[in-house]
């Protein structure tokens, strides 16, 4: 296999909170844990999980809008997590970004075609008529009418503003886009055009994506590969078809049997129970032993290693090459699994 | 809640040290130096070298700081040279009738100015609001000064009503039915910016807070208005107007050294402006730093005070 | 660029000089302004000419309209020179003041960290004395006169630029169009001056037009003190502190200056109202309306109501017998608080059974809707939020309303019991029954009556919907003793039984716990542990679960299942999200751009849509398994709901669509017999052409 274009090589991302006057320091909020990822070119990796697990974080550290507490992020064999001034700028004409919420990344008061011309005249140096002349084709590109450069983003519809968006992070021509969310701000009706524009443009431009998104649904529709993320720690990974058709770690399951379907009017043989931990206090051993339905005395002894099962196909649990277990009894009565401790 | 309270008490201690280093060194400021403004123009050299020896004004400035800050600590503020008595007596005999005329102006301006601002916002395009926006309009845009002699003109003067200045103690004189009645036309005049600005406050939060989700949840378990304005409204625009409640009183206390000039209100007001008019610097180092204790400490109420109305404040 | 401002400018022009206080504010201003700078070319005595013999004339003398002062002065030439130097101190200050105060502050919120630190402490500080004790101190200091004392107000002023301005940019910091612009190259000067100090302005304009006022009245006290303006120099507030002496004997000394002080300032505080009006994006999106305790119902139709309220008793005197046996008492009692339905038992019996024997009867229905119409009147525009909704609610029934935003399912919703907020919102027609008893245009004590009792809502957020300052037991002890004669005890106690049935875990610990320290999955539940406070008949969950992760979203959904299996309700769940409705409905009704376009069984709708829009929405929503599946995604947008289109709302975004959708209304109609409740309904001309 090549060489990845991207790799995230034990990125960790702790927040500390201020010191109080009184009393200990509190403990770091543990956003992200020790992550390893790959991403090749023409690859679009998925990364799903719930809020809090710290998929954004991850997406912001990569750029580099957050810098990550320890880790490398290294593109095309140069780590680039502490480049600062000139050289981070220099990499951003290679790896973008597209905001979740269309609205607040784009600045109110600046046209279109301020906004889709900067890039080009800070990143690639282009005069200011050059620019210009470019961002008519850029809104050719993420199909929006030329017309629109004069207009305000408070003209738009969020549909039409997170083109925009795609747009300005088009701009110079990167190779790697960073997408947080970008279409969970949307009516699925727009969801959908959005998603059929990141496809024809990542076809039509041999562009690599790493899409962040907490709809397993539309990462597996756009993504080949897929990361599934809880509490900061990547649970399973592999392509996208392993994970969702055959997966190894029950937290997969449970957010895959967890989406409501027409076809399943009861849906759920395994739910969850209880609220995702504290961030800051995770539990001891594996970080989803509190709430998983398989898990046994080893679970919270130690945390599971990410380990390779075959074919990329990795997962992070003791029991991940074990058959699941038959639906156990006490979930026909819910009281039974919802007074699961939630003392999270 | 004790561990905020202590919490808070410590937190005061840098500010107070702050306030100190702010008054220390905008005193240093004075052109010539303190023995000279202290003594005048008229002192001798002998009396000037004997009293910079005893201001150490001889050591070098962070020195001198610390100096005057032990001084401070152990209650002298120095000696007014124009009173001929220790700053802190003066100071502190005239605390009394400012924190009286303040503290009825601040109950005054918090009762009345919440009051219309609720009852404008509830009441809105209707004309009560009309009629209280225009008042309140007024009440914001009216020098205090010139207020306090238009009513003396009008109730003191042509009616009689009330007497036109002149409380010279607060204790003694003719007991309290004497000293409420010295206190009408003072404390109105001081209360009616604080009551404005509170009324505006409270009415434009309470428009605020009756949007919001919270307050169609309370609409939809069937409370009567009288509950959803007053307790779940109510309370959620105190959390915005308590924190100006903190300013205002400073304010007030600011405000009062223009009504207790204007009604003579033996005051640390009206000290401060004689002690500037005759350069008595001590004597305007003390009444500052003496009020700005004071303000922390009224500031640091204010802080408890939201922290009892709202439960998310822990700090 | 200031091309394609224009519009924006003008329209806040426009909204400016639409308020007409701001209006006379800026002609009191202009006037006062020119006034002061005529001063010079105007045939005004010299202000400070003294003329002994001319002592303390009053207003009219001879050469003297406004009189003179102790010192012969003509007042009319002082208080034009007075104006002249206030306002010049006033904006001086001011001007000062903000460009240091919002440097300080946009600088401190933008690098954060110790710089922020530093300058705030610092700012603090200021702020730790009295506002005027300052200046005091500074005057003391620098010695009496009007430079200082206009440096003294510009210092005491600073905090106030900083601390708001702070506070406006660390929000905006915060925003993605920061993090964009770095990502677009920019460095930090470009990102300070160019992306934020735009954005941050409105609020600096914002700040100077509240301080100017101050500003001017505190240089007025200065110099009243005569610590600001020296003699024989004219200003407003001299003036006042030289007219005290003479204040019983010539009262207009001292008066007029105050006057003019008193003009002056009001008119800079109706602009700066009026601007803020204009500038602050709160203000401007109408935020400081509040809404009414119920939803306005048209004149018309509450005329309409009335009458047919009237014939309607009459009829029931004459033929007693004609009405159905489940007319609850309610129908005879307007009143409202004997509306307690004794219709209960009746109904219970025959609830699941109508689907077989042809439509029940309004007075069986727990909830029935009519032709509901609901607008928002805007100040130019009328937004038909919701247009001709009717739809059926069986007891103990659950049916789904879908749709995207703008479909008008949220209004539908909160139209049952006038929770939409008015203004804008007006109901225009139609009717809302609670088994026969008419909602719409109910007298407010009535609704208040069924609102949380017969009638209970789920919101979406869990966060916003809870009151911050109340313990979530509170607030559900609340609803318990709106409706029920319970002392505060019982209530408390029904309210731990209530967390206990929502299966909040460890309920008598968490019942005093308040809302922010609940995850947003146990405020849900919280939430609906209030909507089951009174044993409703009716719950209206309003997306309450989009807030939430799908995990979490899973427990409520089987909770909210569980509850209704159990206790019976009915349910009317909105969510744009077809998979959540169909875990829990049985029926849906498809919205889209404020009308039903479809409505029928789950199984129904999902396995043979009629109407284009439903079928191609679910056409477009991606599913797990269905790998880079080429998603046929609805091109283009809904209408915008005050421009509807004169046929169906869907034509122009339809691939089915031919002429004669566009020519004329599209009727929803009966496409066949239905099942579970309610016939199957569609809103499209070709619909017999759908296939399977």
């Amino acid at each position: 296999m090549s060489e990845p274009v991207l790799s995230i090589r034990g990125v960790r991302k702790y927040f500390s909170e201020r010191r109080r006057l009184f009393g200990s320091t509190p403990p770091p909020i543990q956003a992200v844990q020790n992550i390893n990822l790959d991403l090749y070119s023409g690859d679009s990796l998925g990364v799903v999980g719930e809020s809090g697990c710290g998929k954004s974080t991850l997406a912001r550290t990569i750029v580099g809008i957050i810098p990550p507490t320890s880790g490398e992020i290294v593109y095309r064999g140069s780590d680039i997590a502490s480049l600062k001034g000139r050289e981070r700028r220099e990499i951003y004409k290679h790896i973008q970004f597209v905001f979740q919420d269309p609205t607040s990344s784009l600045n109110p008061r600046k046209t279109v075609r301020e906004i889709l011309s900067a890039p080009m005249i800070e990143l690639l140096g282009l005069d200011k008529r050059e620019a210009e002349r470019r961002a008519q084709a850029l809104m050719d590109k993420v199909n929006m009418r030329p017309e629109f450069l004069d207009r305000h983003p408070h003209e738009f519809s969020g549909g039409q503003a997170q083109r925009i968006g795609i747009a300005r992070a088009l701009a110079t021509n990167p190779e790697v886009l960073i997408l947080d969310e970008p279409v969970s701000a949307l009516d699925v009706s727009i969801q959908a055009q959005i998603l059929q524009l990141l496809k024809s443009l990542k076809s039509d431009l041999g562009l690599t994506y790493l899409f962040i998104s907490h709809d397993l649904a539309v990462v597996d529709n756009l993504c080949d590969r897929v990361a599934v993320m809880y509490l900061g720690s990547v649970m399973e990974e592999g392509s996208a078809h392993r994970i969702f058709d055959n997966p190894r770690h029950p937290y997969t399951n449970v957010l895959l049997a967890s989406i409501p379907h027409p076809d399943q009017h009861e849906t759920t043989s395994i739910r969850l129970s209880g609220d995702l931990p504290n961030p800051a206090d995770p539990p001891p051993g594996c970080p989803f032993q509190p709430r998983c339905y398989r898990a046994t005395a080893q679970c919270s002894q130690s945390k599971p290693a990410l380990i390779d099962y075959g074919s990329g196909h990795k997962a992070a649990c003791f029991y991940a090459d074990a058959p699941e277990p038959p639906p156990a009894a006490p979930l026909e009565s819910q009281a039974v699994a919802e007074t699961a401790d939630v003392s999270g | 809640m004790y561990r905020y309270i202590a919490r808070r008490l410590v937190m005061m201690v840098p500010v107070l040290l702050g306030i100190s280093i702010i008054v220390f060194f905008i005193m240093e400021l004075i052109p010539g130096d303190a023995a000279q403004a202290i003594l005048g123009s008229y002192a001798t050299p002998e009396n000037l070298a004997r009293v910079r020896r005893e201001l150490g004004l001889d050591q070098p400035l962070v020195h001198r700081y610390f100096i005057w800050l032990g001084n401070i600590l152990q209650g002298d503020l120095g000696r007014s040279y124009i009173l001929q008595r220790p700053v802190l007596d003066e100071v502190l005999d005239r605390l009394g009738p400012t924190m009286l005329l303040a503290g009825t102006s601040l109950m005054l301006a918090a009762l009345f100015g919440m009051f219309a601002g609720v009852v404008a916002a509830i009441k809105q395009f209707r004309w009560q609001d009309g009629l209280l926006t225009t008042v309140v309009l007024i009440g914001i845009s009216t020098p205090s000064f010139w207020l306090g002699l238009m009513l003396t003109l009008v109730f003191a003067v042509e009616l009689g009503w009330f007497p036109v200045s002149g409380m010279s103690r607060v204790v003694g004189g003719g007991g309290i039915g004497d000293i409420l009645h010295h206190l009408v036309l003072p404390s109105v005049s001081l209360a009616i910016v604080a009551t404005g600005v509170i009324a505006r406050l409270t009415r434009s939060t309470m428009l605020e807070v009756l949007r919001r989700d919270f307050i169609r949840s309370a609409r939809a378990k069937g409370l009567n208005e009288r509950s959803v304005i007053l307790k779940h409204a109510y309370k959620n625009a105190l959390v915005s107007i308590i924190p100006v409640l903190g300013i205002q009183t400073g304010f007030v206390i600011g405000g009062a050294v223009y009504i207790e000039t204007v009604f003579q209100w033996p005051g640390i007001g009206r000290m401060l402006v004689g002690a500037i008019q005759q350069r008595d610097i001590l004597l305007v180092q003390g009444g500052v730093v003496v009020i700005a204790a004071l303000y922390v400490i009224i500031n640091l109420i204010v802080d408890v005070l939201q922290s009892v109305v709202d439960p998310r404040i822990t700090v | 660029m200031s091309g394609s401002v224009r519009p924006r400018f003008g329209a806040g022009l426009r909204r400016f000089f639409y308020n007409r206080l701001a209006v006379v504010g800026l002609g009191i201003l202009i006037a006062i302004a020119a006034v002061s700078l005529l001063a010079p070319i105007l045939p005004l005595a010299h202000p400070n000419i003294t003329d002994l013999a001319m002592r303390i004339m009053p207003p009219g003398t001879e050469g003297h309209v406004l009189g003179t002062d102790q010192l012969g002065r003509d007042i009319l030439s002082r208080l034009i020179w007075g104006t002249r130097i206030s306002l010049a101190v006033g904006l001086s200050a001011t001007a000062i003041a903000a460009i240091i105060g919002s440097l300080i502050g946009i600088v401190s919120a933008f690098y954060g960290g110790v710089i922020d630190n530093t300058l705030m402490r610092g700012i603090d500080m200021l702020m730790a004395f009295p506002y005027i004790l300052l200046a005091l101190a500074i005057v003391a200091v620098l010695g009496p006169g009007l430079f200082n004392a206009l440096i003294a107000i510009s210092v005491v002023n600073i905090p106030f630029f900083a601390r708001n301005v702070r506070g406006a940019t660390v929000s905006l910091v915060r925003l993605e169009y920061i993090d964009a612009a770095r990502l677009s190259g920019k460095n930090n000067f470009k990102i300070l001056f160019g992306e934020l100090l735009p954005n941050v302005m409105p609020v600096i304009v914002i700040t100077i037009s509240t301080t100017v006022g101050w500003m001017i009245l505190e240089t007025a006290g200065l110099s009243f003190l005569g610590l600001g303006a020296q003699p024989p120099t004219p200003d407003l507030g001299s003036m006042l502190g030289d007219g005290r002496s003479v204040i019983l004997t010539a009262p207009h000394v001292a008066t007029l200056p105050g006057l003019v002080i008193l003009v002056l300032v009001i008119g800079i505080n109706l602009v700066g109202d009026g601007l803020r009006d204009v500038l602050d994006p709160y203000l401007r999106a109408g935020a400081l309306v509040s809404p009414r305790p119920a939803t306005e119902v048209d004149a018309k139709l509450l005329a309409r109501k009335r009458a047919e309220k009237a014939d309607d008793r009459r009829a029931g005197e004459s033929e007693d017998g004609n009405r159905k046996t489940g007319a609850p008492g309610g129908a005879q009692s307007d009143g409202g608080d004997s509306g307690q339905p004794d219709g209960d038992a009746q109904s219970d019996g025959d609830g699941s059974g109508h689907s077989d024997g042809g439509a029940p009867h309004i007075s069986e229905l727990p909830l029935s809707v009519r032709n509901l119409r609901t607008w928002f009147w805007q100040r130019d525009a009328q937004i038909h939020a919701a247009d001709d909704v009717s739809f059926d609610l069986p007891k103990g029934r659950a049916l789904g309303i879908m749709g995207e935003s703008g479909s008008g399912k949220s209004v539908t919703a909160l139209s049952v019991l006038g929770l939409v907020p008015t203004p804008p919102g007006r109901i225009m027609d139609g009717s809302v029954a609670y088994y026969g008893e008419e909602l719409v245009g109910a007298p407010l004590e009535k609704l208040r009556f069924y609102r949380g009792n017969r009638i209970a809502y789920i919101f979406q957020n869990p966060m916003t919907s809870l009151n911050p300052l109340f313990s979530v037991g509170e607030q559900i002890a609340e609803a318990v003793r709106r409706h029920q004669p319970v002392t505060g005890e019982e209530a408390r106690a029904k309210a731990g039984e209530l967390m206990d049935m929502v299966q909040i875990p460890d309920a008598r610990r968490r019942i005093n716990d308040y809302p922010h320290q609940l995850s947003g999955g146990m405020r849900q539940r919280i939430g609906i542990a209030i909507a089951l406070a009174n044993d409703p008949d009716v719950i209206i969950a309003d997306e309450p679960t989009t807030a939430l992760d799908v995990t979490i979203q899973a427990q409520i959904l089987r909770l909210l299942e569980d509850l209704r299996e159990r206790y019976g309700v009915s349910l009317v769940f909105i969510s744009h999200d077809f998979g959540v409705v169909s875990a829990v409905c049985e029926r849906i009704v498809v919205m889209y751009a404020g009308e039903i376009v479809e409505s029928g069984s789950v199984e129904e709708i999902y396995r043979r849509p009629l109407h284009p829009y439903t079928r191609r929405l679910m056409a477009c929503v991606p599913k797990v398994g269905s790998r880079g599946a080429e998603m046929d995604a609805i091109p283009g947008l809904p209408p915008a709901l005050d421009r509807l289109p004169a046929g169906c709302r869907f034509a122009d975004r339809c691939d089915m669509a031919i002429e004669a959708c566009t020519s004329a209304p599209v009727p929803l109609e009966e496409h066949a017999n239905g099942s579970p409740f309610g016939a199957r309904e569609v809103r499209c001309i070709r619909a017999k052409e759908v296939t399977v």
